[in-house]
Parts: C-alpha cells; structure tokens; sequence
C-alpha cells in the first residue's frame, strides 16, 4: 500500500471511530423537551386574555350596539329619530304661537311649504299634522352648521325695502326708521285726539241748542196740540 | 364546554406524549450516526454535537408529518448534512483541520517523522476538501461502513452505480494528488 493510500485510510478510519460524548443523547432529549414546553407553554397573555374574554366580548357587544342605535337615531329617515325630534319641539308646538323653532336657513321655499302646512293655503293639507312638522324639523335638523348656506331669492316685502332703501328719497328714508315711524304715529294720534278735544266743546254747545230748540218746538206742539183741542171743543161754543 | 376541553388537552397530552416517545426512539438509534455524519464533514466534537441537536429539533417541528417518512436513517442523515455543511461555511477549514490534527497525532515516533505524519495528515485534509461535492460526499459516507450503498445512493439522490462511480472517482483522484505532491516533496 503506497503511502498516500495509507494516509486516506488513516483519515477515513479516525472519522469512522469517533464517538459522541457519553451525555449526548440525554443532552438532546432535554433540549427537545425544553422545547417542546417553550412550543406548547401557553402564552401568559394569552393566559391573562383567556380570563378576559367575556368582559371584551361583552365591550365589543355593546359597542356595537350603541354604535347601532347612534346610527338609527342619526339617520334622517328613521323613525326613532322624529321622534326624538318631534319630542324636542312638541313643547314649540303645544304654546299656541302656531311656530316650530326652527333654523330659518333652509330658504324661503322650506318656509312657504312650512307656513302652507300650517295655514292651509297649500289646499294638501288643512291642519298641520305632527308628521310634516316633524319632517320639517328633521330637515332644518339636518343642516350643519360647516356647510355654507346659499343665498335664497327676496321675498316680496324684503324687495321693497330694498327699493326704498335704494331710491334715497327722504320722504321714503322715516319709513325705515321705526323710532320715526313711532314717533309720527305718536303725534298723529296726539293730533287726532287734539282735534278731537277741541271740536268737543263746539259739539256740545250745538247739541245743547239742538235740543234748547227740539223742547221748545215740543212746547209750542203741545200748545198748537192744546189749541186744536181746545179749537175743537171750542166749536161747538160757536 | 370545560369537559370539552379537557378531553382535548387529554388528547394533546396523549398525543405529546406518544411523539415523545418516538423521537426518543430515534435519538437513541440514530444519534451516533448522524454525530460521526457530522464530524466527518466539521472535524469537531461539539461542533457535530451541535449539529446532531439541531437535527433532532427540525424533528420535532416536523413530528407531525413523521409518518410521511420512509427511510427516517435517510432522511436524518440527509438532514445532518446538508446543517453540517452550513456550519462548515462559518468555519475556518485551518482550525477545523488543527483541532482534527491533534487528535491524530503519534507520540512514539521521532519530531521528525511526527512532522511529517502532520503535513500528510493536512495533506489529505485539504485535498479531500478540494474534491467536488458529490465525490466527497460519497467518499465520507462510505468511510462511515454503517451506511449501505443503497442508502448513500437514496441520500446523494444517485443510483447505486453512480455512488459506486463517484467513490472510484474520489478515491482515485486523492491518490493521484496526493502522490503528485508526495513527488514534489
């Protein structure tokens, strides 16, 4: 055998004969079970999780749930929520002043519709009932407050003071002004009861010779009344 | 709902336990195989230790699908090497060869011949790590003798004539260039 051959031999067989330290196998046993409790070991949040479980489940529940209802009472169509609303503005509705509080920005259109329901110009419905009120109110409801309100059309008596506000005629100008709208009633009642008092007196001196001559006219009746009769039963005298 | 899951822990545990069982059969049979698999490629005892742990983890994250396995020697020795050929790639083939060295080296001989036994040792070393992969994979199962040619031939993936063929190969092509650089010394 030649010496390389030998030497290949020699390092083949040194591989072939070597041996595990004597603990190996149980060395290995408990690395695998040391691994099979850190693989099957529960989890201590999983254990603290598992106590938990029905207090979250019943959070979870109910946070569905109130999300549910939230959302029907928010809805403008839902039922619930007209009533809810109905139930704010009933008290509106039960004084007599015959409005609902409403937020006048949905327009002059909104308005008309609401004051035909309650005066029963529309001919749709006589008496207002509580369900256009209620729908009214949930459409006013409805309008937040960040979305810009668009300009609605003048109603008549709101274009005709902005006429008389642009012609700047000044015998128009007191009619803008309440203090000198007031103030002129004022002085024309003053000066209607004015004259009044002052023709009174005239009024009574002349109902008084009215009446002076009324009785004496009734007087001389009686006279001419009695001359006649007196005439008549004198008659016979002749 | 308790009694439920009682029986399933009991399950569990039955079935842990039987697992249990089985890989401690295989630790037994097949740990000193797949330690000398190991050291023939790292030259390392602890280093083989190693390898022959973690070969037995990768069983037991597999311990579900061990009835799928039909030759459990082929398929562990497969396993131990293909982690002992990843830890090889974090070693230094210098140290691997001076701890393997050691162990041996002769004491009743002369320093000189002692010296030259060494180099010849290394020689081989480092021409046996120099063969092509499958040539050196055949070499060292075979060297083991408790492996079949059958069964180096299902763990290499080749026919019994193509392990046959390899070992030729392998062996020839050491002897040549040893005996080259035996010439040249």
């Amino acid at each position: 055998m030649s010496d390389p051959e030998q030497n290949i031999d020699r390092v083949l067989e040194a591989l072939r004969a070597a041996q595990p330290s004597p603990g190996l196998e149980s060395r290995i046993l408990a690395q695998l079970d040391a691994e099979r409790q850190h693989s099957t070991a529960p989890n201590t949040l999983a254990l603290s999780l598992r106590g938990l479980q029905v207090p979250i489940f019943a959070t979870v529940l109910g946070c569905i749930a109130a999300y549910c209802v939230l959302t029907e009472v928010h809805r403008p169509d839902s039922p619930r929520g007209v009533r809810q609303v109905a139930a704010m503005t009933a008290p509106n509705l039960h004084q007599g002043s015959g409005s609902v509080n409403l937020v006048p920005t949905q327009g002059a259109k909104q308005e008309r519709v609401h004051t035909a329901a309650w005066t029963g110009k529309a001919g749709v419905q006589k008496t207002p009932t509580r369900g256009a009120v209620m729908q009214s109110a949930m459409r006013s409801s409805r309008i937040r407050k960040d979305i810009p309100i668009r300009p609605m059309p003048l109603t008549r008596q709101e274009q005709l003071l902005l006429q008389i506000a642009a012609t700047g005629k000044p015998e128009y100008t007191p009619l803008l002004d309440t203090v000198a709208l007031a103030r002129r009633d004022a002085e024309e009642q003053a000066a209607f009861h004015q004259f009044f008092q002052s023709r009174l007196p005239e009024q009574e001196t002349s109902t008084h010779e009215a009446h002076s001559s009324g009785s004496t006219a009734a007087a001389t009746g009686e006279a001419v009344s009695e001359s006649h009769s007196t005439g008549a039963t004198s008659t016979p005298d002749r | 709902m308790t009694s439920l899951e009682g029986i399933r822990l009991a399950f569990e545990v039955a079935q842990t336990r039987e697992a249990a069982v089985d890989i401690a059969a295989l630790v037994s049979a097949h740990s000193a195989l797949l330690f000398r698999v190991a050291f023939s490629i790292l030259r390392s005892r602890a280093e083989a230790e190693d390898v022959v742990q973690d070969v037995f983890v990768r069983v037991l994250q597999h311990e579900k699908s061990l009835t799928d396995v039909r030759d459990m020697r082929v398929w562990l020795t497969r396993i131990a090497w293909n982690l002992a050929l990843d830890r090889q790639r974090r070693q230094r083939p210098e140290q691997m060869n001076d701890v393997f060295l050691a162990s041996l080296a002769v004491s009743d001989v002369p320093a000189d011949k002692r010296m030259q036994h060494d180099q010849n040792m290394r020689a081989v070393l480092s021409e046996m790590r120099r063969l092509p992969k499958s040539e050196r994979q055949a070499l060292l199962l075979s060297a083991l003798e408790e492996l079949t040619i059958t069964e180096i031939a299902a763990i290499m993936g080749k026919s019994e004539s193509g392990v046959r063929a390899l070992l030729f190969r392998a062996r020839t092509r050491l002897r040549e260039r040893l005996g080259k650089g035996h010439e040249r010394s």
